[in-house]
């Protein structure tokens, strides 16, 4: 049986990470869309509409929380699963969201992953 | 008995006219006159009696015959008696009697007269009764006789002396007051000159007074004057002097003048007392002053209470920061006035409040990152500390002492912003470091291309340089904020510093087809500056006009000499800045909303570096800039730096 491809989308602007990301994934079977910046970032996600997003903090134009809170006032974005990555130490931050969206809403340490361990926490998340 | 017996004694001049007219004409006289008469037999009955008398007695004429004096006067005095039974032995009359009764609570006086009436023979057959009453006379008398001895002992009693003196200032008289006064018996003062008695110091214008009195300039005088008592202690004396030489009764100069001696000591006392109060209280009223100078010099807000929360004292830093005005609020609750809000603007109700707290339990009450609203309602967040002023055991009130947090909060919240962007920048090229060698390590299974290998290679070089720079950064900031910043200053050519610096960029300038102006004045001196900090100045400046200048902007760099200093321009064609922002832009971590926005990785340390460095070594940077059309800074370099800190470094801001 074959699966249906997933979709990933990464919203990140250091090229060299978001490149990396991305090389990893397709060699993972999934199918990715990469962004630079926030606002082009959330267009392609409301336009394609990933399994999954990848969503940087720090980013141009507009930041990964306020895309956040835009996807989740989106129909569409409510649920979508997305993973917080980044290497901003502020996960208080995102402790309210998380008690209550904790399914559908991670916070990861760049950092503190390999690329291989986030593959492998990305596809327990689609399961 | 009969009337007509008594008779003429016989050489009347009308005795023609026989006994019986004669007698009618006295009976008439006797009747109507205003004097009681009355004729008594010797054993004191009433033959007859005129109307005068009977209304005196209060009887009629007609019913008194034969009625005793004891019947119709009752009040008759034992001596009356006496005197009527002298007359009769004696035959000689008795006059002015005085004899008084009360009737209805006012006292009647009589003068009663006595005469014998004797019949041809000589023998005494009666007494001729006269009565007068007396009552105005003897009351008046009473009233001058009462009032003469009041006078006397007003004058020998009184402590005001009275001396009558004569135009050499002689007395003639000087009342029994004297000798308890002055100690002087009035008898020893007589014809003595009372001048002599006189304080020397005072003696010119008693004498000037004197003489204006006799000359009769002034007909009357007031005067204070010392005498000397004879014990020879001064006397401060009070009174006036009365020019009476021409009344022939006194005919002489009347002074009256009592002791103020005790009254002037307590004036004195007064006086002095009240000097000492006035001295007090200016003493006082200049430390009044130099308190309030001092408090009003403490940076810090300070509200001074009474023991019920009112409001005593604002100092100058409290009435800026709550926008009130010390002489409006004081007297009004501290709680009305200042409202309170915690940390969560939630409003904190008067009884909740530290300054309650601190007079309820005597304790000082901290209070941090609660907020205080200014009289606009804006509010901001204070630190207080609330102390009971204790005042012999007591809680006399309280000092609050309130700090403005805000400029502090907007530092911590730039620092944990700055912790947060550290983090990310540290974590950042270490992520990339680790991914990036993760898949070299992994190569070979993966079988990847050795132009694949080299690209890694070459992006963990770049990452490694980029934490070489953030690292940098870090400690620069890390020296200048503790003072170890070393500064070596050597000749240092600053046209070739700022060309060595272009070069360094010139990667990143050409990628982004900026287009660099420089204009280099051939007067600019060799200056004597620490070459290192000079290049993180250039870099600094440098890379912010390349960050945030679009593509195919203008850079413009100008030296030049001004006066003993040389100024370097930095001029791009960037996204620039409003006002407010500029006057934040050396804020330690801040950073511009645009600059945020086209480099997220910005530290916002950049120009806080320069400033602080420039601070060290005596120079000034000054900005001008205009949104959306870009930014010009200006650099002035002294041709000598200085190495230490005086020299503050002036921020301008041009719109």
């Amino acid at each position: 049986m074959i699966e249906k491809q997933k979709t990933i989308l990464i919203i990140e602007d250091e090229t060299s990470l978001r490149s990396a990301l991305s090389s990893k994934l397709k060699k993972n079977n999934f199918k990715t869309y990469e962004c630079g910046d926030g606002k082009s970032g959330l267009k392609k996600a409301t336009t394609s509409h990933p399994d999954l997003i990848l969503l940087d903090v720090l980013l141009p134009k507009m930041s990964g929380i306020a895309v956040l809170k835009e996807l989740r006032s989106n129909d569409w974005g409510k649920t979508v699963p997305i993973i917080m990555l980044t290497n901003v130490d502020s996960a208080e931050t995102f402790a309210k969201q998380k008690s209550t969206d904790k399914k559908t809403l991670q916070y990861l340490i760049k950092a503190e992953w390999s690329l291989g361990e986030l593959v492998k926490q990305i596809e327990l998340t689609l399961k | 008995m009969k009337a007509k017996n008594i008779s003429n004694s016989g050489d009347f001049p009308d005795a023609r006219l026989g006994g019986r007219e004669y007698i009618s004409i006295l009976q008439s006289i006797l009747y109507n006159s205003p004097t009681g008469v009355a004729l008594l037999d010797v054993s004191f009955h009433f033959i007859l009696m005129n109307d005068s008398l009977a209304s005196m007695l209060g009887t009629l004429k007609a019913s008194s015959v034969g009625k005793t004096v004891d019947d119709l006067i009752p009040w008759a005095t034992k001596e009356l008696f006496k005197d009527m039974k002298s007359v009769i032995s004696n035959g000689k009359p008795k006059t002015n009697i005085e004899i008084s009764h009360t009737e209805k609570g006012t006292i009647r006086y009589f003068s009663v007269s006595l005469y014998p009436c004797k019949n041809r023979a000589s023998q005494i057959i009666g007494i001729g009764f006269m009565m007068n009453e007396t009552t105005d006379l003897v009351i008046s008398k009473k009233q001058v006789e009462s009032g003469n001895k009041r006078f006397r002992i007003l004058i020998e009693k009184s402590s005001e002396i009275i001396s009558l003196i004569n135009k050499q200032g002689e007395f003639q008289y000087t009342s029994p007051s004297t000798e308890t006064i002055l100690g002087y018996k009035p008898k020893d003062l007589i014809n003595t000159n009372s001048l002599s008695l006189i304080h020397k110091e005072d003696l010119p214008f008693v004498q000037k007074t004197l003489k204006s009195l006799v000359s009769g300039a002034n007909s009357k005088v007031f005067i204070t004057f010392r005498m000397i008592h004879k014990n020879g202690t001064p006397r401060w004396m009070e009174g006036s002097g009365t020019n009476l030489l021409a009344d022939p009764e006194v005919n002489a100069i009347v002074a009256n003048y009592h002791d103020i001696t005790d009254r002037k000591i307590f004036e004195e006392n007064l006086k002095q007392k009240t000097e000492e109060l006035i001295k007090y209280s200016s003493d006082l009223a200049e430390a009044n002053v130099k308190n309030e100078a001092i408090l009003n010099s403490v940076g810090e807000g300070l509200i001074v209470t009474d023991e019920l929360g009112k409001i005593l004292l604002v100092n100058a830093a409290a009435e800026n920061m709550l926008k009130i005005e010390n002489s409006a609020v004081t007297g009004k609750p501290l709680a009305n006035i200042v409202i309170m809000f915690d940390s969560k603007n939630n409003k904190i109700e008067p009884q909740a409040r530290p300054i309650i707290q601190a007079l309820e339990s005597g304790k000082k009450i901290i209070t941090k990152d609660y907020l205080y609203q200014r009289s606009d309602k804006s509010k901001f967040p204070v630190h207080t500390t609330t102390t009971p002023i204790q005042l012999k055991g007591k809680i006399a009130g309280t000092i609050v002492v309130f700090r403005d947090v805000t400029q502090e909060k907007a530092i911590d919240r730039a620092k944990s912003e700055f912790v947060s962007l550290a983090s990310h920048q540290l974590r950042t090229p270490l992520t990339i470091i680790k991914w990036f060698t993760a898949r070299l390590l992994a190569a070979e299974s993966s079988k990847m291309s050795e132009s694949a290998k080299l690209d890694y290679i070459e992006k963990i070089y770049k990452t490694n340089e980029r934490m070489v720079e953030l690292v940098n950064a870090i400690l620069n900031v890390s020296r200048v904020e503790t003072g170890t910043l070393s500064i070596q200053p050597q000749q240092v050519n600053i046209q070739a510093t700022c060309e060595s610096v272009l070069s360094e960029y010139s990667t990143p300038i050409q990628n982004k087809k900026l287009n660099i102006k420089t204009q280099f004045s051939k007067k600019i001196p060799i200056i004597t500056i620490d070459p290192e900090l000079l290049r993180i100045i250039f870099l600094n400046l440098l890379s912010n006009a390349i960050k945030y200048t679009p593509e195919k902007g203008t850079i413009s760099i100008k030296l030049d000499s001004r006066d003993d200093k040389v100024s370097v321009e930095f001029k791009d064609t960037g996204v620039g800045m409003s006002l407010e922002q500029q006057e934040q832009l050396f804020t330690k971590f801040f950073r511009t909303e645009q600059a945020r926005q086209i480099d997220p990785e910005g530290n916002g340390l950049g120009l806080y570096i320069i400033k602080s460095i420039l601070q060290e070594i005596g120079g000034t940077i000054s900005i001008s800039s205009e949104k959306n059309k870009g930014t010009s800074f200006t650099v002035l370099l002294p041709e000598k730096s200085i190495n230490k800190k005086g020299n503050s470094t002036l921020i301008e801001s041009k719109a």
